[in-house]
């Protein structure tokens, strides 16, 4: 595949709506992507350390939306990323690395849930300060108690108690869209099934989490 | 299927606090350099020779100390056990027409054998199977000793 193809491909494959999320793309990723996949192929970890850098954030979002659990996003992370840097070789740049890196981080992830089944222990991260700020949840909480952030750390544990209650792939559509901000093509490319595929599924787990949830949306 | 966006705005504005919730201050800073690390220490330990990554994986995996300790006791019982079958073999290969009243039986004009000595498992059991053929019987072998002698 010639540079100009493999750019193209990579443009086309980074090319999803950004619903509500900060999801921003340097303009010029896709390009420095495949500079830095082709340095990490031939063995420059410098390079690979470029692309861990460019998308840890994300990566472990996803798998700590998953999991509910710091440590064990933690873990997972690192596993996807080492994982990543020995199966580089075999990358030939049908997708772009972004997808191709989230693919392998996903499918660890839904293994090692699979294996932990009804072993599930959250331990869940802060709320940063600007969630106390944040209108539409301040909207959510004011009503109920004076104590906001008390009532936020609550309605925290609920949210992660209703996302475990999800199977794993439901579960995944909701942390890729409606967390994370993917389009549903994006998602589609990362779960390898189509575009309908992924709406019935977001469909279903928001029926799903809006049971579980009734008492904090009404 | 009728989704309407509409209906999901809360849950939306729900679920939008989980992109409030964050590690803890500075991990992203070092997260890069730890699976770095990690990468350079595998690509080390894939050069080693396998004797030496097999004796490393005790120290970076705890479970395989304990799978190896098993390992090696399940084939010392194994061994323990075959030999205890093979001299319980031995035992039931004499004939019970050779042990009377706990006294092993003898042939006519031999000496009495000693029970240990019989049952041992070390003695050629073969030896001690009565045969059907009719050239075994009343046959008592005798050492003779027999010279050579050159220019008869």
């Amino acid at each position: 595949m010639s540079e100009a193809t493999a750019t193209r491909v990579l443009s086309s494959a980074l090319e999803f709506e950004v619903p509500s999320a900060q999801q921003t793309e340097p303009a010029l990723a896709p390009t420095h992507d495949v500079v830095l996949v082709r340095g990490a192929q031939k063995g420059d970890v410098a390079a690979y350390d470029e692309l861990v850098r460019r998308y840890q954030e994300r990566i472990y979002a996803t798998v700590y939306h998953m999991t509910s659990n710091h440590e064990d996003a933690n873990d997972l992370t690192q596993e996807a990323f080492i994982k990543g840097y020995s199966a580089l070789k075999s990358f030939k740049g049908d997708s772009s690395f972004y997808t191709w890196i989230y693919r392998i981080a996903v499918n660890k992830t839904i293994n090692f849930l699979k294996q932990r089944k009804n072993r599930s222990h959250m331990s869940l991260n802060d709320l940063d300060f600007n969630a106390e700020n944040d209108p539409d949840l301040v909207a959510l909480v004011s009503d109920r108690t004076p104590r906001r952030d008390a009532n936020l750390a609550e309605l925290q544990h609920k949210l992660n108690g209703a996302m475990l209650k999800l199977s794993e792939v439901h579960r995944l559509v909701v942390t890729l869209h409606d967390v994370q901000g993917l389009s549903h093509e994006e998602i589609g490319k990362i779960m390898d099934c189509n575009i309908g595929t992924v709406r019935s599924r977001l469909f279903y787990a928001r029926q799903q989490l809006q049971a579980y949830l009734s008492d904090y949306l009404k | 299927m009728n989704a309407q966006p509409e209906n999901f705005d809360r849950l939306k504005k729900l679920l939008a606090l989980k992109r409030h919730e964050q590690p803890p201050p500075g991990y992203f800073e070092n997260l890069s350099s730890r699976i770095i690390d990690r990468i350079e220490q595998e690509r080390e330990i894939a050069q080693l020779p396998f004797w030496r990554r097999f004796t490393l994986s005790f120290d970076l995996k705890p479970a395989m100390v304990c799978a190896t300790g098993v390992l090696v006791c399940g084939l010392l019982s194994a061994g323990v056990i075959t030999s205890l079958q093979v001299s319980n073999t031995a035992v039931a290969a004499v004939p019970s027409q050779m042990i009377i009243n706990g006294q092993p039986a003898t042939e006519p004009g031999m000496p009495p054998t000693a029970p240990e000595e019989v049952q041992s498992s070390i003695e050629p059991v073969l030896s001690t199977v009565s045969s059907p053929s009719p050239f075994d019987q009343q046959i008592s072998l005798r050492v003779q000793r027999v010279n050579y002698g050159f220019g008869n």
